[in-house]
């Protein structure tokens, strides 16, 4: 969430251009109404201004970055904030795979777990393997039919609730055994290695350890440790920032120019955790609450940004049969893809899902989006659009809506109350 | 070669419209009401919309004078209808926020034939990249490149041109240069980015008519249109803008000499009647002499902005302050040609593992078989590995990567 405010004064603070301003928030870049409780609200930020810009006045617009959003948000809302939702709370169940296939078994042994984001569209799935970054390729392209590369890694310290999936992983690594209800911690991330950022050296390998954080688990005392390849690839380097919980940010991985576009995270806000750049598409979990799960696709072109931009359904693809999500009270609701085969995407494509109170919220994104939340939806279904832009569309459909269909895409789910 | 009888300009400015109190755009609606006001006041500029982007147009200028008045007029109007709006003309070429691409198209008339359209279009071939350089306004945050909207192909709006047989060809649309002929009388630019400012908008399509009409009379020998030469050129100038190095006939040139001994020579002396700007295009050598872009002036406005909808944000704030391009490229250093890139470099640099063939014909764009003979010298060089996937489409390894991994 980019917050958009009205600068009420600004003083020089250095003669590089620093100023601090006191803002009003008025809105947000993405939305019309970001919060009702930060709307109008004053603060005060740093900011630096290019010397060839016009000084920054009373009444100026000033656009934040997300880093700043979340800053303000944070300083306006101290002691409001409610708790930082556990990670695990939403896990979609993972390990009802496709046993005659060898590419679901071969994944799940990579993949941590899959999150589905409370009140966002996304699916993030977290991956640890002790086989490396040729899994993780091999992971995201079999993801994208081969339309991309990856890397991946875990940033900073925080809570983690493991899955199914995510025993097999520690059980292959270290040959023991873990009970399903352990939770765990990310202790911390150890850089073993950072090459510099060149065409030709690119890697930089990461071991992460994971310390068993919970009672019930005490079998657990190991330490195991995946060690993470990322690959920042060539000309279109991918980068990883880190937004540590005080709000600044750390480029971790690449200590030289990290490309910004590698961590908007907020492209898709509110309900995508998905970000798009020239050249990259980044997934981010729990940015909110400081470090998380980020990753990187690198991509080539802009006419693959659609394309891209479908990770989440071919996760749906390749790691389940079904997927219950769930929120709060509400009603389960669960998805069955019955087809993915020739989703094309020039058109626009659906973009992620995810329940709510009275149903289920899809968004789509394409040059078109109203057409597209119909093509996805249609009037039949009496679905309330909300257009976050030009180019993004959120459907709310009815409970009782009994599938979905993007006719251009040949992606039919369906949708059944469970 | 056939002389052009009747020199005539039209321009397609496209720019976004953004909304002040939340930096996005303003939407396809207002851009429309805008429009029809606009279209109210002055009907004869034809103002219009392309997708999310406002359209500055002029309809036919038949002299210099009228191409700059006119565009400045549809600007002034538009701008001042935007401000009613709460709303700011932001010119620059990609709106890196929500992807939107937009362009300086310029059309050039009147053609009065196929065969005269295709052969000028062959002879501005080798000169579009410089045009590239000159109206880069597309800067990506991540530094890497000035002109990103053409580095994209402009959404497939503007994509790499290949020589065209003037007796057996047909026109196409979508390319850096689009023969509009016979539907319309004219041969559009389109690989401009959005200018800045009314005067520079105006500037870079009389210089572009004075090029094409130069190139029409002029009885010398003209460059062949080389592809692969074109193609590096204009790679080079979507990552640095005049600061780029190209290679002309064979000859290292750098991007602002293109420039400063061709084009605007060219435009001087093609221009004719249809008359040039009084300074004699001086901002433009200005630029060429400093190696500067418009994209350098928005990087420095960026400072250490690293965000898009920041960086959107304070673009409108700038324009909306009446920050200027022009006044700051007086002050602003000069900068240094550029070195150009080596294209196995470059190509190999796109290339991980289980990379897709179409992705690396994505990062040169050149001839698909230029390119894959260098991907062909790469794998026999040891440096990267070539096979085929489960569809049997052919996928790349880099060979250090698949080294490293022991794959």
């Amino acid at each position: 969430m980019n917050y958009t405010a009205k600068i009420e004064s600004a003083s020089l603070k250095d003669s590089s251009g620093l100023y601090e301003l006191k803002i009003a928030l008025i809105g947000s870049c993405q939305s019309e109404k970001p919060n009702s409780k930060l709307k109008g609200k004053s603060t005060t930020i740093d900011r630096a201004f290019s010397i060839i810009a016009p000084p920054p006045a009373a009444g100026d617009l000033v656009v934040l970055s997300k880093a700043e959003s979340e800053l303000v948000r944070k300083t306006i809302l101290a002691g409001e904030l409610p708790e930082r939702p556990a990670v695990g709370e939403a896990i979609a169940q993972v390990g009802d795979f496709d046993s005659d296939s060898k590419k679901e078994v071969f994944l799940a042994n990579s993949v941590l777990s899959l999150s589905v984001l409370p009140n966002r569209g996304g699916l993030i799935p977290k991956i640890a393997t002790s086989k490396g970054a040729p899994v993780l390729d091999e992971f995201f392209q079999s993801g994208l039919r081969g339309t991309f590369e990856a890397g991946i890694g875990i940033l900073s310290e925080g809570e983690f609730n493991p899955g199914k999936a995510d025993f097999k992983a520690i059980r292959k690594s270290s040959g023991k055994r873990a009970k399903a209800c352990m939770k765990a911690k990310i202790a911390g991330v150890a850089i073993k290695q950072t090459v510099a950022l060149t065409a030709d050296s690119q890697i930089i390998e990461l071991d992460f350890e994971f310390v068993n954080d919970d009672k019930k688990a005490k079998k657990l005392d190991f330490s195991p440790q995946f060690k993470m390849h990322f690959l920042p690839l060539g000309e279109k380097h991918s980068g990883i920032r880190a937004i540590d919980s005080s709000g600044e940010t750390h480029p971790y991985f690449l200590p030289e120019s990290v490309p910004p576009w590698a961590w908007h995270e907020d492209w898709v806000p509110d309900y995508g955790d998905i970000a798009m750049g020239e050249a990259s598409f980044v997934a981010v979990e729990n940015l909110e609450a400081g470090g998380g799960l980020v990753f990187v696709f690198d991509r080539k072109s802009v006419s693959r940004i659609w394309a891209q931009s479908l990770a989440i359904l071919p996760n749906l693809r390749l790691f389940g049969k079904k997927l219950t999500m769930k929120k709060g009270d509400s009603a389960k609701i669960g998805l069955k893809i019955v087809a993915l085969d020739g989703l094309a995407v020039s058109k626009g494509t659906l973009l992620g899902w995810t329940a709510c109170e009275d149903g289920l919220l899809v968004s789509v994104i394409g040059r078109h989006p109203e057409k597209l939340v119909a093509n996805v939806a249609g009037a039949s279904f009496g679905v309330a659009l909300k257009s976050f832009s030009d180019e993004i569309a959120v459907a709310k459909l009815a409970k009782d809506v009994s599938s979905i269909e993007i006719p251009e895409s040949g992606l039919k789910i369906e949708v059944k109350n469970v | 070669m056939s002389e052009i009888k009747n020199i005539t300009a039209g321009i397609d400015w496209e720019i976004p419209l953004v909304d002040k109190s939340s930096g996005r755009s303003v939407g396809k609606n207002k851009i429309a009401e805008l429009v029809e006001k606009a279209r109210e006041k002055a009907p004869e500029l034809e103002i219009g919309q392309d997708l999310d982007l406002i359209e500055v147009r002029i309809g036919m200028a038949r002299s210099y004078r009228e191409l700059s008045t006119n565009t400045q007029k549809a600007f002034d109007i538009s701008g001042e209808i935007a401000a009613k709006m709460k709303a700011v003309l932001v010119p620059m070429g990609y709106r890196e926020a929500d992807l939107n691409p937009a362009g300086g198209h310029i059309h050039f008339g009147s053609i009065e034939s196929f065969h005269q359209a295709a052969t000028l279009y062959n002879r501005l071939m080798p000169y579009v990249p410089a045009f590239v350089a000159l109206s880069a306004s597309s800067p990506s945050l991540d530094g890497r490149f000035k002109d990103t909207r053409i580095r994209l192909d402009a959404c497939h709006c503007s994509q790499p041109m290949s020589p065209l047989d003037p007796e057996l060809g047909r026109e196409s649309w979508g390319t850096d240069v689009c023969i509009k002929y016979p539907y319309k009388a004219t041969l559009e630019l389109r690989a401009c980015d959005s200018q800045p400012a009314p005067r520079m908008m105006a500037d870079i399509a009389a210089l572009y008519v004075g090029v094409c009409a130069y190139l029409l009379k002029t009885g010398d020998k003209p460059l062949e249109p080389n592809v692969v030469e074109y193609g590096l050129n204009r790679l080079n100038a979507c990552l640095d803008g005049l600061q780029a190095s190209f290679n002309l006939g064979g000859t290292k040139i750098a991007a602002a000499e293109v420039v400063e001994n061709y084009l605007i020579p060219w435009a001087l002396e093609g221009l004719g009647a249809f008359g040039a700007p009084e300074d004699g295009f001086e901002i433009f050598k200005l630029m060429a002499k400093k190696r500067i872009c418009p994209a350098d002036w928005m990087r420095a406005i960026a400072g250490r902005i690293d965000d898009p909808w920041s960086f959107i944000g304070e673009m409108t704030r700038v324009y909306s302050r009446g920050g200027s391009f022009i006044e700051w490229l007086g002050s602003a250093e000069a900068l240094k040609t550029l070195e150009s890139r080596g294209e196995k470099a470059l190509l190999l640099s796109s290339i991980g593992l289980n990379t897709p063939l179409e992705s690396a014909h994505q990062s040169l764009p050149c001839p698909r078989a230029y390119t894959e003979k260098l991907l062909d010298e790469l794998a026999s060089e040891g440096l990267l590995v070539k096979r085929f996937g489960k569809k049997n489409e052919i996928l790349l390894d880099r060979a250090d990567l698949l080294e490293r991994f022991q794959l």
